[in-house]
C-alpha cells in the first residue's frame, strides 16, 4: 500500500495539557459474565457477544498519540468456531503495546489466561514486528474467548475508518472517538450504523463521541458482493481546533499539494539523460499516435524494470531504478510521470482506493481514500498503472467505478501549482472487454464424429492476464496454458490442431488474444438411438448460475463491464435435418437494458447460425435490481443446457 | 486432510529453499536444482544458450553443492556450501529472478552470502554486487503455526537478457547428524549438476543414489592426502514437468541421499548412520522425557472417565484414541527441537492442541495410565518415498503416530485425522514403513497396509422421474472408509439448515440447476459404520423432447469420473489418495404413455488395477443404469498409466449415450 507522506501538521498548536487516558483502567471483568445464547445465536459457529472499540487521541508525556482499544468476547459453539479462533493473528501498527491479553473461559468456568511468553512475533526485513500471533489453550465447544489490546500508535488525524460489521454476528458493539476537549473530530457513520453522539457527561478535558449498536448481523457470503464496502462502519478525522479557532484540516486540496510536492519535482540530470534516450526510442519505434507511443513506453519500462513488492528508498529513486532495474510500484509511477512530462504529454496523477473495500463518501475528505496511484492521460482519456498485470486503458478494475483525486500541474507565470479535483474514474466500456467464441460444428463429413472448430477471441481485461502469463512460460507450458483458452469449453476435448495470435503482453490492451482449435469431442454429442443430440448450448462454455440464491442482502459489484459474443454454426448435409431449433431464441434484459442476454438463429442452405450477445454495461446493481441481474445471468446458464436434434431425413 | 509436523524440516529446508516467492505463477519456473563457464564472452554465450534452449527464458549454468565434514575435538563439523548461477535468456527470465529468498532454520548457522549480477555491456561485463541482503522471519509453510525459520531476501540488480546471476552461500549445521541430499532434477535446464562431499579421512559417508539409471551421473571417490572426496556430476538435470496426479518427483527422479555413516576417534568408531539402530539411538533421546512423565491427576481422571465404560482392552484404546481425535486440535509449533521432541502429554491435554507428535505422546501416555502399552512411532507421509530399510535417516519421516498391538495386528493411531476408525490408518501413511519405538534400544519396522477398496465405498442410488424436461427424485447414499472421513470433516458441525446446500454441492446430478431438499444424514459421527445420506432432488431442462421422443441420459453425475491429462509420453507414475469402490445406480421410472425405444450399450473394462463397467437393465416400469469403478492401487507405475487413460476414453463414450423414449 502506498501512503501519502503526511506531515502531522498542527502538532505545535496542541496545548501542552497533560491528558490521562480515558480508558487507562479499562479491563475485562475479573469474574467473567455468563452468556446465554438465544436460539438464533446458537445456530452460529461463533457469536461475538461483546465488542468494544475506542480510538483516543491524547497527549501523554509531551507526545501526541493515538491509543486504540479493542476488546472482544466470543462464544464458540462448534468445532468450526474453535478452529477459526484457536490461532490468533494480530497485525501490529503499534509503537507500544500497553496491554495485549487473551483468556479462555471454559464451560466449567475454568479460566485459562494466555501467558505473555506464548505471544510470538513475526519480524520483517526492518526488524519490525509485522504481526503477533498465539494459539489459545483449552478450547472446547461452549468456551468463551476474550481478547483485549490497548495499543499506542502514531496519531493519524487525516482520515480513517473503523468497520464494525463482518462475517460473525455481534450482539453488542460499543465504539468511541475521544480527543482532547479542544479538538473536534468529524465522525460519520455509514451503511446503517447509527451516528456517534457527543458525550455531554464526560469530563471537561476530553471530548468523546460514542455509539452503541445491538445485533450487528453477520454478512453472508454472496456472489459478487462488495462486502467490505457495504459493511457498517464509520469514518473519522480531525476537524477543528477550538483553541486556535482553526479548522477544516486534511482536505483533498491539501492532499493535492502534498502529492504535488512529492511527485511533480524536476528530474535529476542523470535521469533526464535516460529519459531523453528513451523518448528518442519512443519517437522512432513507438508509432505515430500518442496512444501507441505511451503503450510502447509502458511495455518497455515494464519489460526492462523489475517491479518488486517491497519498499525502500532506492526503489523509488529514478536514478537508482535505472541502475538496478528494480522499482517499487510507486517508483514506476514516478518514472512514468517524469517521462510523460518530458514528452509533453498532458496527464493527471490520480489517487484513489479499492472500491470493494471503501466507497467514497462525499461528506468526508479523508486521506484513507487516497492510497492507490494511477496516471490519467487526458488526451487519450485512459489510465496507466504501474502494475505488471495492467496496461494503458485497463487500470486495476477495483480502482475504477469509483472516485479519485485528480492532481495536475498548472503554470502560473514561472510558478507551477497543483490543481486538485475529485472526479469519477469511469469503468472501462464493455465493448473493450469482449469474450468471443465462434464455433463451427461440421456434420457434412460424419454424423457421429463431426469436426468442431472453435475460435476464441478475448480482449481487454479478459486478455491482459493470460497475455502476460503466456510470456513467462516455456514452450511446453505455453502449449498447455493456451489449450485452456479453448479447452475450457470442454476440458476433455482432444485438440488436434491449435493456433494462436496476439499471445504476448506487447499487444495487451490493444489486440485480442486469439486461439483457434480443431478438435474432436464427445462431450457435445450424445447418441440417442439413430439420432444424434448436439448439446449446442455447451459450446458457449460453462456458465455461472444464480439459480438457488437466497434473499439478497448486498448489491452486486462485478469486476468490469464486459460482453460475450458467440456465433455457433452447425453445418449438415442435405439428407439431415436439425430439430428443436425454436428453443434457441432467448431474450432477457435488466429493466434498463444495461445488461442482457439475447440469442437468435437462422437456418439456410444446410447451415444453422446461432448468434448470441450477452452484455453487461453496468458494473454494479442495487439490492433492489438484483433479481433483474440474476435473470440475465441465468438466461446464459439456461442457454448452456440447450440441445438440438440431428436426424437423418 | 494431511497434516504433518516438521520432524525432518531440516532435510527439506536445506535444499529446496532457494525459491522465488514473488508470485505463484512464476514459482514453477524456479525449481532449483546446477560447469562453471569462463564468463568472458557474454554475448557469444548468450547466443549459444539461446540456440540450445530456444524454448526457455533462463538456464541454470551451475548448481553445485559441497559438503565439508571436518573433525574438531573429536566431533564432526558439517558445513554446506552452495554455488548457483543462472543465465537470463530474455526479459521474462529476468523478471522471475529479480527477487530471491534463501530460507534457513535455527539448525543452520548462516555464513557469508555472495550475490552479484554480471551484466553485459559494450566493453564486456560489469559486476553489480548485491549490496543489501535483508533477513526476515519466514512465513510458515503448510500446516505449521509457528517455527523459527528465517529467510534472506535478495534483489538482484541489473537483470536483462545476457545477465548472469551468481549466488553462493554456506552454513554450518548445529547438529552433525542431519543427512544431506541433492536432486538431479529441475523444472528448467541445468547445465552443471555437481555434488562434492569432502571429509576428513576418519569420516565415512554413507550414500545412495536413487533412480540414477535415469541420467548419466559420474561418480568418483578418492582419498587425497587426509581427505576423502566423493563427487557426482551430470551435465544435465532431468526436467520435471507438472503432470496431473503425479507423486513427489523423488519417487521417480534421480537424487542422492547421504549422511555420515561413522567416524573414527581414538576411542574407536562412532556409528551414526549405518543402520536403523543408529537412527533409533539418535531418535530415542527425543522421546525420553515423554516416556518418563508420570501422568498427572487430570490426565488420569480423564482417562478413567473415558475408559471406565469398557471392559475390553481394545475398546479402551479405541475410546482414548477417538477422544484425542475429538478433543485435541491440530496446531503445530515447531521452533528448533520442538520440531522433533513431542511435548509432555499433560501439557498437551491442558492446551487441548498439539501437532502429530503431541497427539501421539498423549495417546501413549493415556493408555499407559491404565496399563495398556502403545508405542510412539516415527513415520513418513507419502510425500517421502525413502524407506528406513533403504536409507535409514530422517529423510524417511516427517510425522509421528502411536501404534497399538493386539493379537499380532498393529493399529496405527494418527489423531491428526480427526475422524478415522481405529481400523484404518490415515490415508497419507498407507504403504509406508512405520518405525515403532518399543522401548530403550528396542524397535521394529512395521508396514502400514494399503487399505483395500472394499473399505472405502461410495454407493449411491438415485431414483429419477421425468417431469416435462425436468427431473425429480430422491437419493440414498452410503459412504465408508476414507469417504466417510472426508464427509464428516465437513458435516460434523453443520447446522441442519445448511444440509441441503451441502447435498446440492456433493450430488450435482444432471446440470447446475440441481437442487437437493429434505436432506437427512445418519451415522455421520459413527466411525465404524458407513455414513448414510438422503435427499429429494430436482433439476430443470435436462431431458430433450422432440416430436414423439424424449431423450434422457441416465448417467446423471457428470463429474463422477475425474478426467486427467495422461499423455502417452508421461514420465510420472499416478498417485491416488486411496483405493476406492464407487457404485452409482440410477433407477429411472418410465413415464406413463411412453415406451423405451433404445437403451445405451453396456461397457466394461477390467484390468489388474481396476474394474470399470456401465450396465443398463430394463423392466416394465424402470430402466436402471449402474456405474461401477473399483481400484486397487494408490500408486500406478508409469508403464500402466495408459490403462487408466483407456478407462477415461471408455467412460467418455459411455457418458455420451442416451436413453430414448417414445410415445406409445
Amino acid at each position: 500500500m502506498k501512503k501519502i507522506a503526511i506531515l502531522l501538521f498542527g502538532l505545535n498548536f496542541f496545548t501542552s495539557f497533560a491528558q490521562s487516558l480515558y480508558y487507562a483502567a479499562y479491563d475485562w471483568k475479573q469474574t467473567p459474565e455468563k452468556y446465554v445464547l438465544s436460539e438464533a445465536e446458537q445456530k452460529e459457529d461463533e457469536v461475538i457477544v461483546y465488542e468494544k472499540r475506542s480510538e483516543e487521541y491524547a497527549r501523554i508525556n509531551d507526545q501526541f498519540n493515538q491509543f486504540s482499544l479493542y476488546h472482544v468476547v466470543r462464544v464458540l459453539n462448534t468445532n468450526v468456531g474453535i478452529e477459526r479462533n484457536n490461532k490468533v493473528y494480530i497485525s501490529n501498527d503499534a509503537l507500544e503495546v500497553l496491554v495485549q491479553k487473551a483468556r479462555v473461559i471454559k464451560p466449567d468456568g475454568t479460566i485459562l489466561e494466555l501467558k505473555d511468553a506464548d505471544i510470538r512475533e513475526f519480524k520483517n526485513e526492518e526488524g519490525e514486528v509485522e504481526y503477533r500471533y498465539f494459539a489459545l489453550e483449552g478450547l472446547e465447544k461452549g468456551s468463551v474467548v476474550e481478547y483485549l489490546h490497548y495499543f499506542k500508535k502514531e496519531a493519524d488525524l487525516s482520515g480513517r475508518s473503523l468497520t464494525i460489521q463482518g462475517e460473525v454476528l455481534k450482539r453488542a458493539v460499543d465504539v468511541d472517538i475521544i480527543s482532547p476537549a479542544h479538538l473536534d473530530f468529524f465522525v460519520h457513520a455509514v451503511n446503517g450504523m447509527p451516528q456517534l453522539e457527543l458525550d455531554t457527561n464526560s469530563t471537561t478535558d476530553i471530548r468523546r463521541k460514542f455509539a452503541h449498536c445491538d445485533n450487528v448481523k453477520g454478512q453472508k457470503s454472496e456472489y459478487a458482493a462488495p462486502a467490505g464496502a457495504v459493511a457498517m462502519k464509520f469514518f473519522y478525522k480531525l476537524q477543528k481546533n477550538f483553541d486556535s479557532g482553526k479548522g477544516n484540516f486534511y482536505t483533498f486540496n491539501e492532499a493535492g499539494k502534498i502529492v504535488f510536492d512529492n511527485n511533480f519535482g524536476v528530474p535529476s540530470k542523470k535521469s533526464l539523460k535516460i529519459y531523453n534516450t528513451m523518448i528518442k526510442d519512443v519517437n522512432a519505434n513507438g508509432g505515430s499516435n500518442l496512444e501507441s507511443k505511451v503503450r510502447f513506453l509502458e511495455n518497455k519500462l515494464k519489460k526492462e524494470i523489475n517491479i518488486v513488492d517491497f519498499n525502500s528508498p532506492e526503489l523509488n529513486n529514478p536514478d537508482l531504478i535505472f541502475k538496478n532495474k528494480l522499482a517499487s510500484e510507486q517508483g514506476m509511477i514516478l518514472v512514468m510521470m517524469q517521462i510523460l512530462r518530458e514528452m509533453g504529454v498532458k496527464f493527471e496523477l490520480v489517487l484513489t482506493t479499492d472500491r470493494d473495500e471503501l466507497a467514497f463518501v462525499p461528506e468526508f475528505e479523508g486521506y484513507n481514500f487516497l492510497n492507490e496511484y494511477l496516471i490519467y492521460v487526458n488526451e487519450l482519456d485512459m489510465y496507466l498503472d504501474a502494475g505488471l498485470f495492467s496496461r494503458l486503458g485497463f487500470p486495476p478494475y477495483e480502482l475504477t467505478q469509483t472516485k479519485g483525486l485528480f492532481v495536475s500541474e498548472k503554470s502560473l507565470g514561472d510558478m507551477k501549482v497543483p490543481i486538485t479535483k475529485l472526479k469519477d474514474i469511469k469503468a472501462v466500456d464493455s465493448k473493450k472487454s469482449v469474450d468471443g467464441i465462434e464455433a463451427v460444428v461440421d456434420f457434412t463429413t460424419s454424423l457421429s464424429e463431426p469436426k468442431i472448430v472453435i475460435e476464441r477471441s478475448v480482449s481487454g481485461y479478459k486478455a491482459i492476464f493470460p497475455q502476460f502469463v503466456l510470456n513467462f512460460m516455456d514452450e511446453k507450458q505455453r502449449e498447455e496454458a493456451k489449450k485452456d483458452v479453448i479447452q475450457y469449453i470442454d476440458e476433455d476435448a482432444v485438440i488436434e490442431e491449435i493456433s494462436y495470435t496476439n499471445d504476448n503482453s506487447d499487444v495487451a490492451g490493444v489486440l485480442p488474444l486469439k486461439a483457434k482449435g480443431t478438435f474432436v469431442s464427445h462431450s457435445f454429442l450424445e447418441k440417442a438411438g439413430d439420432k444424434t443430440l448436439l448439446k449446442i448450448g455447451a459450446l458457449i462454455g460453462p456458465q455461472a448460475e444464480l439459480y438457488h440464491e437466497e434473499v439478497r442482502t448486498m448489491p452486486v459489484m462485478t469486476e468490469f463491464n464486459r460482453e460475450y459474443q458467440r456465433v455457433l454454426k452447425v453445418k449438415v448435409p442435405e439428407n439431415v435435418r436439425l430439430e428443436n431449433l425454436s428453443a434457441l431464441v432467448m431474450n432477457e434484459y435488466t429493466d434498463d437494458k444495461s445488461s442482457g442476454f439475447e440469442s437468435s438463429y437462422t437456418f439456410e442452405n444446410g447451415e444453422l447460425v446461432v448468434t448470441i450477445r450477452e452484455f453487461y454495461t453496468r458494473v454494479s446493481y442495487t439490492v433492489e435490481e438484483y433479481k433483474q441481474y440474476e435473470r440475465v445471468m441465468n438466461a446464459a446458464a439456461d442457454f448452456n443446457k440447450l440441445v438440438i436434434v440431428v436426424e437423418p431425413k | 486432510m494431511e497434516k504433518c509436523c516438521a520432524l525432518s524440516i531440516i532435510t527439506t529446508v536445506i535444499r529446496y529453499q532457494f525459491v522465488d516467492m514473488r508470485s505463484v505463477f512464476l514459482l514453477f519456473l524456479l525449481f532449483v536444482s546446477q560447469l562453471s563457464v569462463v564468463w568472458g564472452q557474454t554475448k557469444e554465450a548468450l547466443d549459444t544458450y539461446r540456440l540450445k534452449y530456444p524454448k526457455h527464458h533462463l538456464v541454470q549454468l551451475k548448481d553445485e553443492m559441497k559438503i565439508i565434514v571436518r573433525m574438531e575435538k573429536n566431533v564432526p563439523i558439517v558445513e554446506h556450501r552452495y554455488s548457483i548461477e543462472y543465465l537470463v535468456l530474455d526479459n521474462n527470465g529476468s523478471l522471475s529472478l529479480a527477487e530471491q529468498r534463501i530460507g534457513y532454520s535455527s539448525f543452520q548457522q548462516m555464513g557469508e552470502i555472495e550475490a552479484y549480477t554480471l551484466v553485459p555491456t559494450e566493453k564486456g561485463t560489469k559486476k553489480l554486487p548485491v549490496k543489501r541482503i535483508d533477513t526476515r522471519d519466514a512465513e510458515t509453510s503448510g500446516s505449521v503455526f509457528h517455527d523459527d525459520n528465517k529467510e534472506k531476501v535478495i534483489f538482484f540488480p541489473g537483470l536483462a537478457p545476457g545477465a548472469l546471476v551468481h549466488l553462493s552461500y554456506s552454513f554450518v549445521m548445529t547438529d552433525y547428524t542431519f543427512p544431506f541430499s541433492y536432486n538431479f532434477f529441475a523444472s528448467i535446464p541445468v547445465e552443471s549438476n555437481k555434488v562434492i562431499i569432502e571429509v576428513d579421512s576418519s569420516v565415512h559417508i554413507n550414500h545412495r543414489l536413487f533412480h540414477g539409471d535415469r541420467l548419466a551421473i559420474q561418480h568418483t571417490e578418492n582419498l587425497v592426502k587426509n581427505k576423502r572426496v566423493y563427487t557426482w556430476f551430470s551435465d544435465k538435470a532431468m526436467i520435471i514437468d507438472d503432470e496431473d496426479v503425479a507423486p513427489e518427483p523423488r519417487y521417480y527422479a534421480p537424487h542422492l541421499l547421504a549422511q555420515i555413516g561413522y567416524y573414527t576417534t581414538k576411542a574407536g568408531n562412532v556409528s551414526l548412520g549405518q543402520s536403523i539402530g543408529d537412527l533409533h539411538a539418535n531418535y530415542q533421546q527425543n522421546v525420553e522425557q515423554v516416556e518418563n512423565e508420570i501422568p498427572d491427576p487430570e490426565l488420569v481422571r480423564i482417562v478413567d472417565s473415558i475408559a471406565r465404560p469398557y471392559n475390553d482392552e481394545f475398546d479402551k484404546v479405541k475410546a482414548i484414541y477417538y477422544w484425542v481425535q475429538d478433543h485435541i486440535k491440530y496446531i503445530a509449533i515447531e521452533a528448533g527441537m520442538e520440531g522433533f521432541v513431542p511435548r509432555q502429554p499433560s501439557a498437551v491435554l491442558h492446551k487441548r492442541y498439539g501437532d502429530c507428535k503431541d497427539m501421539a505422546s498423549l495417546i501413549y501416555s493415556m493408555t499407559k495410565a491404565i496399563g495398556i502399552p502403545t508405542y510412539l512411532t516415527w513415520i513418513g507421509s507419502r510425500e517421502l518415498p525413502t524407506k528406513y530399510t533403504e536409507f535409514p535417516s530422517s529423510f524417511c519421516d516427517n510425522h509421528m503416530i502411536a501404534s497399538y498391538k493386539k493379537n499380532g495386528k498393529i493399529y496405527f493411531l494418527d489423531a491428526t485425522d480427526s475422524f478415522l476408525s481405529i481400523e484404518i490408518p490415515s490415508s497419507f501413511i498407507q504403504g509406508k514403513e512405520a518405525f515403532v519405538h518399543l522401548g530403550k534400544d528396542q524397535f521394529e519396522i512395521a508396514n502400514v497396509p494399503v487399505i483395500p477398496s472394499g473399505i472405502t465405498q461410495r454407493i449411491d442410488s438415485t431414483w429419477a422421474k421425468l417431469d416435462g424436461k425436468n427431473m425429480t427424485g430422491y437419493i440414498r447414499s452410503w459412504h465408508s472408509g476414507y469417504y466417510h472421513s472426508l464427509i464428516t470433516d465437513v458435516l460434523r458441525d453443520m447446522p441442519k439448515n445448511e444440509l441441503d446446500k451441502f447435498s446440492t454441492s456433493i450430488y450435482q446430478r444432471c446440470n447446475n440447476s440441481f437442487l437437493a431438499t429434505n436432506s437427512t444424514t445418519k451415522d455421520v459421527l459413527e466411525r465404524e459404520k458407513p455414513a448414510f445420506m438422503t435427499c429429494d432432488w430436482k433439476a430443470s431442462n435436462y431431458a430433450t423432447a422432440y416430436n414423439n421422443e424424449v431423450y434422457v441420459n441416465l448417467l446423471l453425475d457428470k463429474n463422477y469420473i475425474q478426467y486427467f491429462d495422461l499423455k502417452p509420453d508421461r514420465v510420472a507414475p499416478m498417485e491416488f489418495p486411496f483405493a476406492f469402490d464407487d457404485q452409482s445406480v440410477t433407477i429411472f421410472e418410465i413415464p406413463e404413455g411412453y415406451v423405451v425405444k433404445s437403451v445405451p450399450k453396456n461397457v466394461e473394462l477390467k484390468t489388474e488395477f481396476f474394474d470399470f463397467s456401465v450396465t443398463y437393465k430394463q423392466d416394465k416400469t424402470t430402466v436402471i443404469s449402474a456405474l461401477h469403478l473399483k481400484t486397487n492401487f494408490i500408486l500406478l507405475d508409469t508403464a500402466n498409466v495408459q490403462q487408466w487413460a483407456k478407462l477415461l476414453a471408455l467412460s467418455k463414450q459411455a457418458f455420451s449415450e442416451t436413453l430414448v423414449l417414445q410415445k406409445k
